[in-house]
C-alpha cells in the first residue's frame, strides 16, 4: 500500500502540482513539501512526499566503499 | 576488496541468516522480482506485519460495513480494503447486497464526491501507516480550508516502530530488518536507530526494485557478518536521516498515538494515531475497534506476520484459503505474504 513513484514537476501553484510520469501527467497535492518546476519527486496516494536529493551519488560512493563494493 | 554482491548473496555459505521485511509493497517486489530465487539457501526472508490491510482486525470492517449500510452514506476506500473478510462478510459482498461503497486511487477524489453530491455523506477507510497517515493529514487541512462537513473518517492507523518492537520481543530468530523505505521517507530513517541498539539488530532502509532489493540484503549480511547493531541507509534518494519534518508536523498537528490493535497480534499499546482534540469530530467511531473474530479456527495469519511461519506451514493455504476466496487477511492483498507466496508459488 505504500506505493510511491518518482515523477518531475512540470508546473506547480504552491498547492497543486502538475507531475509527468514518464509521459503521463498528473495533477497531485503539493501540500507537505515545498516544491518548483524541475525538481524530481516521490509521490503516494495522489500527493508528493518528497523532492529527490540531487547529491545521491557521492552519498553511493561512500555506501559501496564502507561495502566494500569499490 | 571489492566484490559482487549478487555472487556474494548467491554463493553466501556462512551462518544460516533470516532477514525480515515489514513493508507490504516490499513483499509483493520480492515475489514479483524473484529474489528467493537469487539468495543462497542460506539467507531466508520473512514476511512482517507491513500491510496495513493483513493487520486490521475484523471489528473495523464489521463497523466500516455497518456504515455503508446507513442510507445517505457511502464509505469511500483503496481497492485493497474492499475484499478483507469481516466476521460475516466483506465490503464488497456488502455492497452487492446493496450498500454503498466507492473506491478510490487517491483519497482526495472524495474532496470532488462531496462537492458532487453535497447531501451525500463520506467515511472514508483510513488505513495505512506512516506513509498514508502524512496524506491523510493534508487531506484534512484540505477538507477543513474548503469548509467540506460531510467527510469524516473512520481510522486505523499503524506506525511501525512499536510493532517492530513487539516482532524482536516475541520472536528471537530474526537476524536483521529490511527496514520500510516509504515509511522512511516521512520519519526519517534515525527512527529505527533505538530499535537496533535495543535488540542488536541491524537495519537497512531499502528502495522497492529488484536491485534496490539485493543491495540491501547484501548490506545486512554484511552487517550480521560483522555483528554491526545500527542503521544503514540504502534507499538515499528519497530517504534522509530525519525525513520530512514538515509532514511529520502536519501529522502531528492532526494525530496522536494511541494502542492500536495487529490481526493476529492483539493491542500494542501506542502503535496506533488517533485524531487528536478538536479534530475528533472528523472520527466516525473509530475508538475501540479491537476484536478480531470470525477468520477460520485453523487461520494462521497472526504467526505468518510475525515470522514464527511461513504461508505454506498454514494448513488453509492454497487448499480452503486462495486469492478468490481468502479465509484470512494475509491472502487478501496482493502485498500479503500468502498472496504473494501463492501468486509466486513455484520460484
Amino acid at each position: 500500500m505504500c506505493v510511491a513513484l518518482p515523477g518531475k514537476v512540470i508546473e506547480t501553484d504552491g498547492k497543486h502540482a502538475v507531475v509527468d510520469f514518464q509521459g503521463n501527467q498528473v495533477r497531485v497535492r503539493a501540500g507537505l513539501v515545498a516544491i518548483k518546476p524541475g525538481d524530481s519527486v516521490l509521490v503516494h496516494a495522489g500527493c508528493i512526499l518528497q523532492v529527490l536529493p540531487s547529491d545521491e551519488a557521492e552519498y553511493m560512493n561512500k555506501l559501496f566503499a564502507e561495502l566494500d563494493l569499490l | 576488496m571489492s566484490v559482487d554482491y549478487r555472487t556474494f548473496l548467491r554463493e553466501y555459505d556462512g551462518k544460516p541468516i533470516r532477514i525480515m521485511e515489514v513493508c507490504g509493497t516490499h513483499t509483493r517486489a520480492i515475489a514479483h522480482e524473484g529474489i528467493r530465487g537469487l539468495l543462497s539457501p542460506k539467507i531466508s526472508l520473512l514476511s512482517g506485519p507491513g500491510c496495513p490491510v493483513c493487520v486490521t482486525v475484523t471489528q473495523y470492517i464489521d463497523t466500516l460495513i455497518t456504515i455503508s449500510k446507513v442510507p445517505g452514506t457511502t464509505v469511500v476506500t483503496f481497492g485493497d480494503m474492499i475484499r478483507v473478510p469481516g466476521s460475516t462478510q466483506s465490503l464488497s459482498e456488502a455492497r452487492a447486497d446493496g450498500a454503498k461503497v466507492e473506491m478510490v486511487y487517491a483519497p482526495y477524489d472524495m474532496i470532488r464526491l462531496a462537492k458532487e453530491h453535497p447531501s451525500e455523506k463520506y467515511v472514508f477507510a483510513a488505513v495505512g501507516f506512516e506513509t498514508t497517515a502524512a496524506v491523510y493529514a493534508d487531506l484534512l487541512g484540505e477538507i477543513i480550508a474548503s469548509e467540506i462537513t460531510q467527510i469524516t473518517f473512520l481510522t486505523s492507523l499503524k506506525i511501525m516502530p512499536p510493532v517492530l518492537e513487539f516482532v524482536c520481543k516475541t520472536n528471537s530468530v530474526i537476524d536483521g530488518f529490511l527496514a520500510p523505505g516509504h515509511v522512511a521517507v516521512i520519519t526519517g530513517s534515525d527512527v529505527f536507530t533505538p530499535l537496533a541498539e535495543k535488540y542488536h539488530l541491524p537495519f537497512a532502509v531499502s528502495g522497492f526494485s529488484g536491485e534496490e532489493i539485493l543491495l540491501a540484503i547484501y548490506a545486512l549480511v554484511k552487517m550480521i557478518t560483522r555483528q554491526e547493531a545500527r542503521v544503514m541507509n540504502v534507499y538515499p534518494s528519497v530517504v534522509t536521516p530525519r525525513g520530512n519534518i514538515s509532514a511529520q508536523s502536519e501529522v502531528d498537528r492532526y494525530f496522536e498515538k494511541t494502542d492500536a490493535a495487529w490481526r493476529g497480534m492483539g493491542i500494542i499499546a501506542e502503535s496506533g494515531l488517533t485524531f487528536r482534540g478538536e479534530y475528533k469530530r472528523y472520527d466516525a467511531g473509530s475508538f475501540g475497534l479491537y476484536e478480531d473474530v470470525g477468520t477460520h479456527l485453523s487461520c494462521q495469519c497472526g504467526l505468518v506476520i510475525t515470522g514464527k511461519k511461513s504461508p505454506e506451514d498454514c494448513p488453509l493455504f492454497g487448499r480452503l484459503c486462495v486469492p478468490e476466496r481468502p479465509q484470512g487477511a494475509c491472502m487478501v492483498s496482493s502485498e500479503g505474504s500468502c498472496c504473494s507466496h501463492y501468486m509466486n508459488r513455484g520460484d
